[in-house]
C-alpha cells in the first residue's frame, strides 16, 4: 500500500477500535436492566428510585467521559465509579453482594477504566453465579516501587488455562491488561480456583512513563 | 441564607427548590422560571447563592450569571446542566460551582459546603448564614466515650461484622490521633502474646471491617494510614472525650461540665490508664 492508503487504513482501524470500545462501554443489557428496576422502584420505593436514577446517570457519565480520557486518573475517581456500579448491581441483584475495602493508600493514579471492568467481571462471572451471592474485596498495598491493587472475589472461579470466550467482558479485561502493561513496570496477574474464587492483582508502578 | 434558583423548565425548577430546601430547611429558597424575574429579585434582595441552569431558551445561564455578578460581585453562582461543555466559561465567570443533572441533595450539599465567596463578618446576616452552613454536613459521625463506647453514624450506632472492630476503633480514639502499629493494636486486643501469628489474619479482617464501614458511607477520611500505622483523624468526627479535653485546656481556672470519668470506655479494661489520668487531671485542677 502507498503512504496515503496506509494512513487511511490506520485511521480506519483506530476509528473501528474506538467504536468497539464505545459499544462495549454502552452495555445495553446492563442499561435496560437498570431502567427496568428503576421503573418498578418508582412505584414501590420512590426514594430508592431517585437514588438509583442519580447513580445510574453518574455511572453512565463516567463511562462516556472515560472514552475521551487518555492516560491516568486519580484512584479515588475510579473507586467512585466502581461504587456507583456496585450500587446499581445491588439494586438489581437480590442474592447478596458485599464489597469490602482495605486501602492502605488511595493517593495514586491509575489508567482510566481499569478498576471497574475487573470488579464488574468479579460480580458477573464470579458472584452472580453463586446461589447466595458473595463478597468482592478491594485492597491496595504500598510497595517500594509502586502500588499493588487487588480485587478478590469468592465467586465460582474459572479455569485459567481454558481459552477465553470472545465476549464483551473479555474485551474489557484485555483492555485493562493493555492499559496497565503500557505503563513501564505495570503488570496484571489473574489467579482463580474453581469453586473458591478469583484474584486479580494489578501492579501500578510509581514512576509512570507512558 | 438567601438562595434563588432559575430554570426555565417548571419541573426542574420546582425539583431544584425542593432539593435545596431538603438540604437547608432554614434557608429562604425562591425559584424562578423567567430569568428576568430572577434578575429583578437578585437586584433587590442580594441572595448569597444562585443556582442557574445554563441551557435556557430565552437567555442563557452564563449571561444571566454575568448580569447578577455585575450587581453583586460576591454572589455565589452554581450552574446546573446536563452537558459538560461549559466548564471553561463557568470558570471565566468565577462561578462557585457546577452541578451535573440530575441535581441531588448530595451534590447541592457539596456545593453549599464549599462556596467560593464567604459572607463578610460585618454583614448583619453573617451569623445566620454561618449557622446554616455549619448545620449541613456529610454523613455525621459522633463518638461517645463516657458511658458505653459507641460510634454513631447519622445518629445510628455503627454496625460492624466483628465485635472487636469497635474495640479496635476505641483504642485509636483513646490514642487521640497518634499513629499506632499493628503490633500495638494486637497486643491490646489480645492479651496473650504467644499466639501473635494466628491473630494477624484476624486482625486484618478487623481492619478491613473497620475501613469498609467508613468507606461505605464515604467517610474514609476518619482513618489515617501511614507507613504501616493507623490512627484516627481527630477533626473528622465529633467526640465527647476530645471536647472534654479541649474545654479543660480552654478554661484552666473555671469549672467545666464534668462527665462521669469512671464511665470512660467502661467496657474496655485497657482504658483504665486513661481513666486514671483523667482523674489525676481533675485532682490537680482543684
Amino acid at each position: 500500500m502507498d503512504q496515503t492508503a496506509q494512513m487511511t487504513e490506520q485511521e480506519r482501524k483506530i476509528s473501528e477500535m474506538k467504536t468497539r470500545l464505545m459499544l462495549s462501554q454502552m452495555q445495553p443489557h446492563f442499561l435496560y436492566n437498570c431502567l427496568n428496576s428503576i421503573y418498578y422502584l418508582c412505584g414501590s420505593d420512590p426514594e430508592k428510585a431517585q437514588q438509583a436514577v442519580a447513580d445510574f446517570s453518574d455511572y453512565l457519565r463516567a463511562n462516556m467521559d472515560s472514552l475521551g480520557k487518555e492516560g491516568l486518573v486519580p484512584f479515588r475517581e475510579e473507586l467512585t465509579h466502581v461504587k456507583k456500579y456496585i450500587a446499581l448491581e445491588k439494586m438489581r441483584f437480590e442474592r447478596g453482594l458485599q464489597v469490602k475495602y482495605d486501602l492502605e493508600s488511595d493517593d495514586f493514579e491509575i489508567p482510566v477504566l481499569t478498576l471497574q471492568p475487573i470488579v464488574e467481571n468479579a460480580v458477573k462471572h464470579g458472584i452472580e453465579k453463586r446461589p447466595n451471592g458473595g463478597t468482592v474485596t478491594i485492597t491496595t498495598e504500598e510497595q517500594d516501587d509502586g502500588i499493588l491493587l487487588t480485587v478478590q472475589d469468592d465467586g465460582v472461579g474459572f479455569d485459567v488455562n481454558a481459552p477465553y470466550p470472545a465476549n464483551r467482558t473479555h474485551i474489557g479485561i484485555r483492555g485493562v491488561r493493555e492499559r496497565i502493561e503500557r505503563l513501564e513496570g505495570g503488570q496484571m496477574f489473574i489467579e482463580s480456583q474453581i469453586g473458591i474464587g478469583t484474584t486479580v492483582v494489578l501492579k501500578i508502578p510509581l514512576k509512570r512513563l507512558i | 441564607m438567601d438562595i434563588i434558583v432559575c430554570d426555565d423548565e417548571k419541573l426542574a425548577e420546582e425539583g431544584l427548590v425542593s432539593t435545596v430546601r431538603g438540604v437547608m430547611p432554614e434557608a429562604k429558597v425562591l425559584g424562578f422560571t423567567l430569568p428576568a424575574d430572577a434578575l429583578n429579585y437578585a437586584e433587590k434582595n442580594k441572595p448569597e447563592v444562585a443556582f442557574l441552569d445554563i441551557n435556557m431558551r430565552e437567555i442563557n445561564g452564563l449571561v444571566l450569571a454575568e448580569r447578577m455578578k455585575e450587581m453583586n460581585p460576591r454572589i455565589n453562582i452554581i450552574f446546573t446542566t446536563g452537558y459538560s461543555a461549559y466548564t471553561s466559561q463557568a470558570m471565566d465567570i468565577h462561578a462557585s460551582g457546577y452541578i451535573m443533572k440530575p441535581v441531588t441533595e448530595d451534590k447541592v450539599r457539596r456545593e453549599l459546603m464549599d462556596l467560593r465567596y464567604q459572607i463578610s463578618s460585618e454583614d448583619p446576616k453573617s451569623d445566620s448564614v454561618k449557622k446554616d452552613i455549619n448545620r449541613i454536613s456529610g454523613h455525621e459521625i459522633w463518638v461517645r466515650t463516657f458511658g458505653n463506647f459507641e460510634i454513631f453514624i447519622d445518629g445510628e450506632p455503627a454496625q460492624f461484622q466483628y465485635s472487636k472492630t469497635k474495640e479496635f476503633f476505641a483504642y485509636l480514639v483513646d490514642r487521640r490521633g497518634a499513629l499506632v502499629s499493628n503490633e500495638e493494636i494486637m497486643d491490646v486486643l489480645w492479651e496473650d502474646r504467644d499466639t501473635q501469628t494466628s491473630h494477624l489474619s484476624y486482625f486484618k479482617n478487623l481492619r478491613t471491617d473497620l475501613f469498609t464501614a467508613f468507606e461505605s458511607v464515604d467517610r474514609a477520611d476518619v482513618l489515617i494510614r501511614q507507613r504501616g500505622k493507623i490512627g484516627v483523624r481527630k477533626d473528622a468526627f465529633g467526640c465527647d472525650y476530645f471536647d472534654y479535653l479541649e474545654s479543660l485546656s480552654k478554661n484552666p481556672d473555671r469549672p467545666v461540665h464534668l462527665p462521669l470519668i469512671a464511665d470512660y470506655m467502661s467496657q474496655y479494661s485497657w482504658a483504665e490508664l486513661t481513666r486514671g489520668s483523667l482523674q489525676n487531671m481533675l485532682y490537680y485542677r482543684a
